[in-house]
């Protein structure tokens, strides 16, 4: 991945943005913020080295850690 | 909302029968094997019960608090607080399920057909072109699901072709382990057909006087009847080599050679299995987005649209270093995780909420 | 009147327009494919080159190159004071005017390579009528030979080494690229080797390419097998789509593993750590299983990490490998480490710049590979083993 995907997700980022401005203008405060919010978040995701970041797949195979001998062959 | 938004029967079914099946044919056949071997054609029955769960629980959540959507009726049922965290947490499923969803759907391009494209340009450009059918509404992905399942399902008749291969002693002996095994092997799909609770996400969009009962057990019988028929041909084609193959109906396709003519069917699966895919990403993506919107009270959830697709390629890669950890994931977690989210939390709620509704009729009764 | 007038008018135009025209202006030409530079007699070079032969020519007999019915191309040679001097007497012996637009091959003989091609080559990049997109390669023996063989599959030999080249097996030199070479900060070029694989008896043989021609100031100085070339490839960041096979030494099974399609991209850092000179090159590759020697199942992540190990450590010995035989016994910077440090240190490089043939192999090289295998092919099991034989954890 690399920095690559970085620059891939950030430019996506702003033509979004850039694309969504007018009908931004028209959304109350809060609106404006969770989009904002939602696209920061993936840029700082994308600047990770996601696949080897701990995240959501090593939360699970936690949490569901009790019941592997189910189905484990 | 005009009234072409509004969803009929056959469009719910669609809906439906490719959001189980866009990525259950590619992974389902091969991880049931894991534990059913012969038995694998028996592995999508129990599945029945968990797929008539999760839409009784959807149907009936849906009549109590019509017009609203889950993340909507979860904040009601739950309160605010309590709500807003189950919704968050429904929300991020529905992140994760997609990227999931996009990832196989990736890995299974670029690994069987495409290998020099890179998998991130895969995913991107189908996660753009379900951003833009989850952008113009509920109504679109309804319609190209009516509009494309049918492409999607059509290639499943070309492996009547292969009969001349089948051997049907692959079958004996039947049961050999117990019924243990294909319990087991029932666990993955089961799970795959929980995820006909996401039709409730459509279900304040549908047309009135539609019977959603019908259309509900009509799909999930389509879905039975397509996975049945599958698995079977692929045990009855490949019998104890079908555990080794990555994507069993692929292979069974390349099999495909009728009078050196029909061959190489394998492209038409290709084609054809990018829009089942479609749909079922667009359902993801469609839940995610108005679970985003209800969660924080958007106007409109059309301008987050683009901001959730990101994360879902996001998630797509995210602690996702390779294939054996995907498969992992679906073999060892998806089969808790997946009902807990699409058949345990509808079921609770469906308890709390008629408890409330009880409650406050008893309330009212005097008063009254 | 005046519609018949036009109509005239427009049907002479038709008639004249039907292609006599340009029949006529090809067949005033020889389209040159291939040209090969070798040592003359004396201080003379001898260019021969390789001319088409139009299909309905062919009939009419070959060139002065050899016998042979179905051999779609002629050669010719010529000698002379340089090679402009040897093509102005060549074309008095050519009844048709030479013509170098298709011109995609030029080769020089070891011999004439190693006493320096910087003066032939001028000639190359300052006409206007060659190309810059025409590959350069050296040939083991003589030049001439590799031209005067007659491929079964392809039109001529210089469609097959180019053909063959343009599948990025090994490197890929264009006049133009080479022109850039001999302007680098390195001093030094590489050039594609190649051979003649014989075919069985006659002239039915094909060049093929192999291993590499290392040059300082356009005087060749040595050579690297196809190995050394391909581990230079890597750190050059030229790996397109390639097959790596290795050994799996972690875990229970031994056995080879190979991997296609491999891609990689590769980033060099230089460093001066205390006035020492340091490199660090750092290797991301990947690639789909394409077989599976081992009873391991890919499928499992463990197993799977354990591959991945022994991947990125055979590229790495393979990278150092190469490091050290260009460091050690070339003494050549092919891998371009001269650019790198010019860029991020100018004043130590300006500095040094003289003495980097003695800096060059002292030079310490770190190197780091993050290896990924993404994807197992069709099946994740060993194909040819039954399931209780696939080893289990």
């Amino acid at each position: 991945m690399g920095k690559w995907f970085f620059w891939e997700v950030a430019i996506a980022a702003v033509i979004i943005a850039i694309s969504e401005w007018k009908r931004l203008q028209e959304q109350p405060g809060k609106d404006r913020i969770v989009f904002l919010a939602l696209l920061l978040a993936g840029a700082v995701l994308s600047f990770l080295n996601l696949p080897d970041t701990p995240g959501p797949t090593s939360v699970m195979a936690y949490v569901f850690k009790p019941l592997r001998p189910l189905v484990e062959p | 909302m005009s009234n072409n938004d509004k969803m009929t029967g056959v469009q719910l079914a669609c809906v439906m029968y490719s959001t189980v099946l866009g990525t259950g044919f590619i992974t389902l056949p091969t991880t049931s094997y894991q534990y059913a071997r012969n038995g694998l054609w028996l592995t999508m029955f129990p599945g029945i019960l968990t797929a008539l769960i999760s839409m009784g629980c959807a149907v009936k959540l849906s009549r109590m608090y019509p017009g609203l959507s889950p993340v909507a009726y979860i904040k009601r049922i739950l309160g605010r607080i309590p709500g807003f965290l189950v919704g968050l947490l429904l929300f991020l499923f529905c992140l994760q399920a997609a990227g999931v969803t996009v990832r196989q759907y990736g890995d299974f391009v670029t690994g069987s057909f495409m290998n020099r494209t890179p998998l991130t340009f895969v995913i991107a450009s189908i996660a753009l072109l379900a951003g833009i059918a989850v952008r113009c509404g509920a109504g679109v992905i309804a319609r190209s699901a009516a509009l494309l399942t049918p492409i999607f399902v059509l290639p499943l008749l070309l492996l009547v072709l292969l009969y001349p291969h089948l051997e049907f002693r692959y079958l004996f002996p039947p049961l050999e382990r117990g019924i243990v095994p294909v319990l087991k092997g029932s666990l993955t799909p089961q799970a795959w057909m929980s995820e006909v609770y996401l039709i409730s996400f459509f279900l304040p969009r549908l047309a009135s006087g539609v019977k959603i009962g019908r259309w509900a057990v009509a799909s999930i019988a389509a879905i039975v009847a397509s996975m049945f028929y599958v698995n079977l041909f692929s045990i009855l084609l490949l019998g104890p080599d079908t555990g080794s193959k990555l994507v069993t109906i692929l292979i069974a396709f390349r099999y495909i050679n009728v009078a050196d003519f029909f061959e190489n069917m394998e492209a038409f699966l290709l084609a054809m299995w990018v829009v089942g895919n479609f749909v079922k990403l667009a359902v993801f993506y469609y839940a995610a987005s108005m679970s985003c919107s209800e969660l924080f009270r958007l106007r409109d959830y059309r301008l987050i649209v683009f901001p959730v697709g990101i994360l879902i390629l996001i998630f797509s890669i995210w602690d996702l270093p390779s294939f054996a950890i995907v498969a992992e994931q679906n073999l060892l977690v998806a089969p808790f995780w997946v009902p807990t989210m699409m058949a345990v939390l509808p079921g609770l709620l469906v308890i709390a909420a008629s408890i409330q509704w009880r409650r406050r009729s008893l309330q009212s009764r005097p008063n009254g | 009147m005046r519609t018949a007038i036009g109509l005239a008018a427009v049907l002479a135009m038709l008639a004249f327009s039907t292609g006599c025209w340009d029949r006529k202006e090809l067949n005033d030409l020889a389209l040159v494919t291939a040209a090969a530079f070798d040592r003359g007699a004396g201080d003379s070079v001898r260019v021969t080159v390789q001319f088409f032969i139009p299909k309905t020519a062919v009939t009419g007999g070959g060139g002065g190159g050899g016998g042979g019915q179905e051999q779609q191309t002629a050669t010719r040679y010529e000698e002379g004071e340089n090679i402009a001097d040897a093509l102005a007497r060549l074309q008095m012996k050519v009844p048709r005017k030479i013509f170098w637009g298709q011109c995609k091959v030029f080769i020089f003989s070891q011999e004439l390579a190693r006493s320096g091609i910087q003066n032939h080559f001028d000639l190359l990049i300052r006409s206007p009528q060659f190309r810059e997109h025409a590959y350069m390669f050296v040939s083991e023996g003589q030049a001439a030979a590799v031209l005067d063989t007659y491929p079964p599959l392809e039109r001529s030999s210089a469609s097959v080494i180019r053909d063959l080249t343009q599948l990025d097996i090994g490197i890929k030199v264009t006049v133009g690229e080479l022109s850039r070479q001999f302007k680098s900060d390195s001093h030094v070029q590489m050039i594609p080797m190649v051979r003649i694989l014989p075919l069985g008896k006659g002239k039915r043989a094909i060049p093929y390419e192999s291993g590499t021609a290392v040059l300082k100031n356009g005087r060749m100085t040595g050579t690297m097998s196809e190995g050394v070339t391909r581990g230079v490839m890597w750190v050059l960041n030229q790996i397109r789509e390639y097959v790596v096979t290795f050994e799996n030494e972690e875990g229970p099974s031994r056995g080879r593993v190979s991997l296609r399609p491999v891609k990689a991209s590769t980033k060099v850092t230089p460093r001066m750590v205390n006035g020492s000179w340091q490199v660090d090159i750092f290797v991301r590759t990947q690639g789909d299983i394409t077989q599976n020697e081992t009873l391991e199942n890919p499928i499992n992540p463990e197993v799977l990490a354990r591959l991945e190990k022994s991947f990125s450590d055979e590229i790495g010995e393979r990278i150092k490998q190469s490091l050290r035989e260009v460091q050690r016994n070339q003494k050549a910077d092919v891998v371009s480490f001269a650019e790198a440090f010019h860029r991020k240190y100018p004043k130590q490089w300006e500095k040094a710049k003289d003495d980097w043939e003695k800096i060059f192999p002292e030079i310490k090289v770190n190197v780091r590979v993050a290896a990924r295998i993404n994807r197992p092919g069709l099946v994740n099991v060993p194909g040819g083993v039954p399931y209780d034989q696939v080893n289990k954890e």
